[in-house]
């Protein structure tokens, strides 16, 4: 993994790194400065063992869950690269035709391979090149009727092996190449192990010149030339000599891939893959093309444009390509069309669209689909770098999960870090004793922070250590679970990968997060009200003192030339501290929130006031709807609101109600109206704000004030809540003395019952709203099969090389297959093209983007009026009902529909793939009725003229998720030399037919075709329980965060113990049993776990509910349905662990004896 | 008066160890208390009364010796049983730390009740009209935070009485006072004790209160001194 939230890794381990050092060299500094408090802190540490290992492992949980998502991408992205570089070995380019459909015009004329082959012979920086042919036909063993199908052959050139790795057995011993026979196969591995098949055995290949026999000379390992290229349906290859199946094709001398490697070994450094590549490029271009392309674009109207756009843009442009537009701009002024530099800068991709751009903006459409289409013809041989390509997307993967990890995981990061400050709150309480002695001999309250953090810092070292290990464990765990969910074909497979710059990385974030909580901690902590924190009373904190405004000025003035006037202490009055102070401020940062924190501090009596705070918060509303952010909009609202709540608190204050009757008052309102907002569909003020852009970071913020505003309502409004537990269970006569107990504590200390109950509803609150998402989806695929499937039992792939001529005669030929079997039975191929859209669209101009890669999709007649598929929206003049629309398509080759992945996505999670078609004047979320509207689509041939055709409706997003449009076989008959093959089969069965014997029985007798079937009943099956294997990923995952709020339970209620000593002598005094005093302590931590698991609950289900709406405007029939199974485990689980860590403490407080509980302070 | 004692202890020997030193805070303490006696327990500070009275009413472990209460030996009893007949027939009023700090003083009085057994609104009623009884009807939803020494010191008395217990244990029960609630306090006491015919022990280090007894036990250095049965008669 290289990059994470866009950051490449490596500077983002040394930023961490340095951060961490940065802050250890200041502990130190103000450790030297005085020793005494660190002697202090650090002696704390070994007095009570128990307690410290119980502060470690509060505070290594937000480490052990960035050490987890860390590890999770890292193996997730070495599994890709591995089994990528397996498999490509030493290749690291290839060289094909253009790619306008696989199966067309796709082989490289003699001349073009030796002209390719010359080139790099001569190259220094190539190690060898490998013409080829790959292709897809079945093997059959005789020996056993096993059958290879959907799997690749490969003929290599066996004099040019020169640069590639030598064929190596399953032995490891290397197969000499030279010994390979005219009629030898070689299979690798998987080959190998779907045949049944060892050296020795004879083979039958199927061949478009019929079935040959073949002998395998050697099983050797999946890898390099051996190893798979793209194909998706199987690792199998087997390889022969370049002639030999040269011949088998009839196709002579050609060959359809060159694959090249550079030197540098298995993995050269991007920069010369970059080179070699593109001056490959450059020497594979159409000249002709070069000379229509430098003529258009050094067309002096054109090339002041370009210029402009350089000269307006200077700053916002990225430096290199800047310098390749003005080297483009150079080129058209003085060079010519055949220069390389002109060549380099049109064939790259981002210069060519900048310069569409330009176009396009001037209104020179024009001029734009000229060049398109020119530039399309421009690569006579496509280079591809595979190896470095394939390596990004290894690495976009891996952050990809990381990043949806470190998403989630975010809430229980939030949660950790919520639990560090809660121990330290702990902490401090039970040392009201010692805090006070110090402070009465005198030590500042700046030296008690000092001392904490010194401590703390010590538990964040150990805690940081113990929790990259935790972390790593549990993604040890997790990943065995992600090995479940890559299905078995596909290319690769899942092995534990971890680089250790996470591990670095994970260690260093993990201390910097835990040490700068510790400090905020330390220093709230110190003003802990003691007094009151003992006796558990709600209001744990004091405020500060009121400065009065003179001096509040004052502060500022002295903050605003800060360093300075630590100097002048320094020489003024000879104080020493001043210079390390001052020296500290100095760092722009450091001062600067020494400015922020005064001017805070000038405005805290308006501020307290709350219009203040609201008035702030309408600013950020403004500029929210500005940005067109929700994020920034929605925040603003909520800190109107908060500002709302004090300035009710304000007023209230001033009436004669008390104080506890004011706070509850106002933050009941306060917590109800955030609830209320960040409850609301989330298009509820649309009216208001217009559409704004919200994206995932919208659901973190959600979740975080969801769950802060309930549990201000619910701990000010405790009676209500609890009110039913005291009616049902305080019926029953033994626990009602129990009960009471057990409820009235917690509600009393407010603040760290609130923290506790927050900490498990973040939780829960994730891990519903994950769970009912990932229902959603697997119910919509259960309960729609017909819209996934089409209505047909069974969807079958075969080999463009080996093309069925008529299926229907096929079936009623073959001996044992029986045509009343089949209802329907049509075939279809996709080819990738680019289209672009006709405007204007509803009297609309649409803005002019030139041809973007689209895919096309033709079915046979007997598809477009038989299937079920939906339409998300259509054209009713062409039909009332979807089925209507598909029949219209089958009738006339200038209509089609397209795929849901043309429409702009506002899905919350859907991402953006790249620069496909897409359409404009229409959104997903429109009515079902819309106007239809032209495409032209395009061939990238560039011999025929683009054609016209007409968009009649928009294809269920369930289904077809692709930018693609779908018409009849006859739609590109104008675009393409000739008809492409049907590459899939899609059968109806009779009711009452076996789809195993039938899809059995189709293998078998289209085995000559590299016949492939699936039932389309097991491809549901497999991605409901890929589903659920993700789920229980996750839930494994976000089981990491539930631990801290259960951490966190176990905390409060060891110091409960220490606090309620004399309370509990004296109730077991007034006659409680031992194992009353047990049960209240279960009782009251079971009811703060359970709270938090119901709100959670309740509003993870809310807030789903909202998004599936969301989600629903986009994919019709996505409902919303409770995963009662989830549900109940969740609960299970959060309950039996929160049971479980409080049943010691609660053992400890039974144990008390009264006399002894009775007599201390 | 000849009646059969409530309270027997016999050879009570009590030694606190800590890690250094080992305090002997009853040294072969002897004592038998009537049923329907007020017994005051008098001495310098650290002579061994609140261990003395820890150690009768079974809250704490005895090193030797034995107790018996109702002809009940209590090293025979298991702790539940031990705790049940708390609920049922003794009330507390301890030194320090007297009230639950987050209940209502109502329900601090009615928790006895709730543990005996009581029906929730009886409970509330009986812990109503003892909370009256000692003249705190008017604070019954107050906090024990918003209450004076003394006003929480009756609620304290209200609780050790609510249940009519046979015993009642109390420990400097006007310590916290001044003289005139110190008076009203005993007051109460003495009427209670008359009415009901419930047995009082009661640690005080004030003569006042002394007086008032029937019978007043002198302890010094964790042995009775002392034991006049002729205070007030
Ligand atoms: N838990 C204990 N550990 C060690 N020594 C103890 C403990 N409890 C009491 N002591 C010692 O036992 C002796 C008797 O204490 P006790 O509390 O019974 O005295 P007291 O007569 O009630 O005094 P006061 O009038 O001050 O309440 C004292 O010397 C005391 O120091
Ligand atoms: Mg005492």
């Amino acid at each position: 993994m290289e990059n994470l939230f866009g950051v490449p890794m490596g500077g983002l381990t040394i930023g961490m790194t340095v951060t961490l050092l940065l802050f250890l060299a200041i502990l130190a500094i103000f450790a030297s400065r005085n020793r005494v408090l660190l002697k202090l802190g650090i002696r704390n540490i070994p007095r009570r063992r128990a307690q410290t290992v119980l502060i470690i492992i509060g505070l290594m949980l937000s480490t052990a869950i960035i050490a987890s998502a860390l590890a999770l991408g890292d193996t997730v992205s070495s599994s890709i690269r591995n089994s990528a570089l397996d498999s490509l070995g030493a290749t690291d380019i290839t060289i094909e035709p253009p790619q306008f459909g696989e199966r067309v015009g796709e082989y490289l004329t003699p001349e073009q391979t030796h002209s390719v082959l010359d080139l790099v012979d001569d190259d220094p920086r190539v190690d060898g090149a490998m013409p080829q042919v790959r292709t897809e036909l079945p093997i059959l063993n005789p020996a056993n009727q096993r059958a290879s199908v959907g799997s690749s052959v490969v003929g290599v050139d066996t004099a040019r092996m020169a640069g590639f790795d030598q064929f190596r057995t399953d032995r490891g011993e290397v197969f000499p190449i030279s010994s390979l026979g005219r009629m030898d196969l070689l299979l690798n591995e998987d080959m190998a192990d779907e045949l049944k098949a060892n050296a020795g055995d004879e083979l039958t290949v199927v061949t478009p010149t019929g079935r040959q026999q073949f002998t395998v000379a050697a099983v050797v390992e999946s890898k390099g030339l051996a190893g798979v290229r793209g194909n998706p349906s199987s690792r199998a290859v087997g390889v022969m000599h370049l002639s030999t199946l040269q011949e088998a094709l009839d196709i002579q001398d050609s060959v359809n891939r060159i694959e090249i490697s550079i030197q540098g070994g298995l993995r050269p450094s991007d920069d010369l893959s970059d080179q070699v590549a593109g001056d490959l490029q450059l020497d594979f271009i159409n000249s002709e093309v070069a000379d229509q392309l430098f003529m258009t674009f050094s067309d002096p109207e054109v090339l002041g444009l370009i210029e402009d756009y350089v000269a307006e843009n200077e700053t916002s442009l990225q430096a290199d390509l800047r310098a390749n537009l003005q080297d483009l701009i150079d080129q058209l002024k003085t060079g010519d069309a055949a220069a390389r530099d002109f060549r380099s800068q049109i064939t790259d991709s981002r210069v060519v669209a900048t310069v569409a751009l330009v176009l396009g903006n001037a209104g020179r459409s024009d001029l734009t689909l000229g060049a398109t289409l020119l530039l399309a013809q421009l690569e006579v041989l496509n280079v591809s770098e595979v190896k470095t390509n394939l390596l990004e997307i290894a690495n976009t993967v891996g952050s990809l999960f990381t990043t949806i990890f470190g998403i989630f995981g975010s809430f229980s990061i939030m949660v950790g870090l919520l639990l560090i400050f809660l121990v330290f709150v702990m902490l401090a309480a039970s040392r009201t004793t010692e805090m006070g002695i110090a402070r009465a001999i005198g030590t500042k309250r700046r030296h008690l922070v000092q001392s904490f953090v010194f401590e703390g810092a010590v538990y964040a070292f150990a805690s940081s250590i113990a929790g990259v290990g935790l972390g790593l464990l549990a993604s040890l765990a997790l990943i065995q679970i992600l090995a479940r969910i890559v299905p078995d074909d596909v290319n690769f497979s899942i092995s534990y990968g971890l680089q250790p710059r996470s591990v670095l990385l994970s260690f260093a974030a993990g201390m910097v997060i835990t040490l700068i909580t510790v400090s905020i901690s330390a220093y709230r902590v110190s003003r802990l009200n003691i007094a009151v924190a003992i006796r558990g009373l709600p209001e744990e904190f004091v405020p500060n003192p009121t400065l009065t405004l003179k001096n509040r000025l004052i502060q500022l003035l002295l903050a605003l030339i800060a360093p300075f006037y630590q100097f002048y202490l320094l020489v003024a009055k000879s104080n020493t501290r001043a210079l390390y102070v001052g020296l500290l401020q100095l760092i722009p940062l450091v001062w600067g929130i020494v400015i922020v924190i005064a001017v805070i501090r000038l405005l805290s009596p308006y501020v307290r006031w709350g219009w203040t705070v609201s008035a702030v918060g309408v600013l950020i509303t403004i500029f929210g709807v500005n940005q067109l952010s929700e994020a920034i909009f929605s925040t603003g609202a909520s800190v109107i609101v908060i500002g709302l709540g004090m300035l009710i608190s304000f007023i209230l204050h001033k009436t004669a109600l008390r104080d506890e009757v004011v706070s509850r008052i106002s933050y009941s309102i306060m917590g109800a109206l955030l609830l209320v907002f960040w409850l609301l569909p989330s298009n509820a003020l649309d009216s208001l704000t217009g559409e704004l852009n919200g994206n995932i970071e919208m659901f973190v913020l959600s979740g975080v004030f969801v769950t802060a505003a309930a549990v201000w309502v619910v701990m000010y409004n405790s009676e209500i809540v609890l009110w039913p537990i005291n009616k049902s269970l305080g019926s029953i006569g033994g626990l009602r003395p129990v009960l009471k107990a057990a409820l009235a504590y917690p509600m009393e200390s407010r603040f760290r019952t609130g923290l506790t109950v927050a900490m498990f509803a973040l939780i829960v609150f994730t891990l519903m709203v994950f769970a009912v998402i990932n229902r959603a989806f697997s119910n919509t695929t259960v309960d729609n099969t017909d819209r996934i499937t089409g209505g047909y039992d069974i969807v079958a792939g075969i080999s463009g090389d080996l093309p069925i001529d008529d299926i229907d005669e096929a079936i009623a030929e073959a001996p044992n297959l029986d045509p009343g079997d089949f209802l329907v039975v049509g075939g279809s191929t996709g080819l990738p093209s680019e289209a672009r859209q006709l405007g204007p669209y509803l009297g609309e101009e649409i803005s002019e983007l030139g041809f973007q890669p689209v895919n096309v999709s033709i079915f046979q007649v007997s598809i477009l009026t038989t299937n079920l598929w939906e339409l998300s929206h259509f054209d009713p003049e062409y039909g009332n009902t979807d089925a209507e629309i598909w029949a219209a398509l089958a009738n006339d080759p200038d209509l089609v529909v397209a795929g849901a992945g043309v429409l702009p996505s506002d899905d919350p999670f859907g991402g953006d793939f790249g620069q496909q078609f897409t359409v404009q004047g229409i959104e997903a979320s429109d009515p079902q009725s819309i106007k239809a509207f032209d495409v032209e689509l395009s061939s990238p041939f560039g011999a025929q003229e683009p054609v016209t055709k007409k968009v009649i409706g928009i294809a269920d997003p369930l289904r077809f998720q692709e930018s693609s449009l779908i018409g009849n076989t006859d739609l590109i008959a104008d675009l393409v030399p000739r008809d492409p093959p049907l590459t899939t089969y899609r059968f109806r069965l009779a009711p009452g037919v076996d789809p195993d014997a039938v899809s059995a029985a189709l293998e078998t007798a289209f085995l000559d075709n590299n016949f492939d079937a699936i039932l389309t009943a097991d491809q549901i099956n497999d991605q409901v329980s890929a589903n659920q294997a993700f789920n229980l990923l996750f839930q494994g995952y976000m089981g990491l965060g539930l631990l801290v709020g259960v951490a966190s339970l176990g905390v409060v209620s060891f110091r409960a113990v220490v606090e309620r000593r004399q309370a509990i002598g004296m109730l077991r005094a007034i006659g409680f049993r031992a194992s009353m005093i047990r049960t209240s302590f279960l009782v009251e931590s079971s009811i703060i776990a359970l709270i938090g698991i119901g709100l959670g609950l309740a509003l993870g289900a809310v807030v789903s509910w909202n998004l599936l709406n969301d989600i629903n405007e986009n994919f019709e029939g996505i409902r919303f349905s409770v995963p009662w199974l989830t549900v109940a485990i969740i609960v299970a689980v959060a309950w039996i662990f929160s049971l479980v860590t409080t049943y010691f403490p609660a053992m400890q407080a039974s144990r008390i004896y009264p006399a002894e509980a009775l007599r201390y302070e | 008066m000849e009646q059969e004692p409530i309270i027997i202890a016999d050879k009570l020997v009590k030694t606190y160890k800590s890690r250094t030193l080992s305090v002997a805070a009853l040294r072969g303490v002897d004592l038998a208390v009537n049923r329907g006696e007020m017994v005051a327990v008098m001495g310098p500070s650290g002579s061994g009364k609140t261990t003395l009275l820890n150690c009768m009413s079974g809250l704490d472990i005895i090193d030797s010796g034995s107790v018996t209460i109702a002809g009940q030996a209590l090293a025979d009893l298991p702790d539940d049983a031990l705790s049940e007949y708390r609920a049922r027939s003794m009330g507390f009023i301890f030194q320090l730390y007297n009230l639950l700090p987050v209940l209502s003083a109502l329900e601090n009085v009615e928790m006895p009740l709730l543990v005996s057994g009581e029906k929730p609104a009886h409970a509330r009623k009986l812990a109503l009209d003892k909370l009256a009884e000692v003249g705190m009807a008017d604070w019954a939803d107050h906090k024990p935070s918003e209450l004076s020494g003394g006003q929480q010191q009756r609620v304290t008395i209200a609780r050790a009485l609510v249940n009519t217990p046979s015993i009642v244990w109390a420990d400097e029960p006007t310590g916290n006072l001044d003289s005139e609630n110190a008076n009203d306090v005993m007051d109460l006491l003495c009427r209670l004790n008359q009415v009901n015919n419930q047995t009082f022990v009661i640690v005080t280090h004030t003569q006042e209160v002394g007086d008032r007894a029937e019978r007043i036990i002198h302890m010094r250095d964790g042995m009775i001194e002392n034991d006049t049965d002729d205070g007030a008669g």
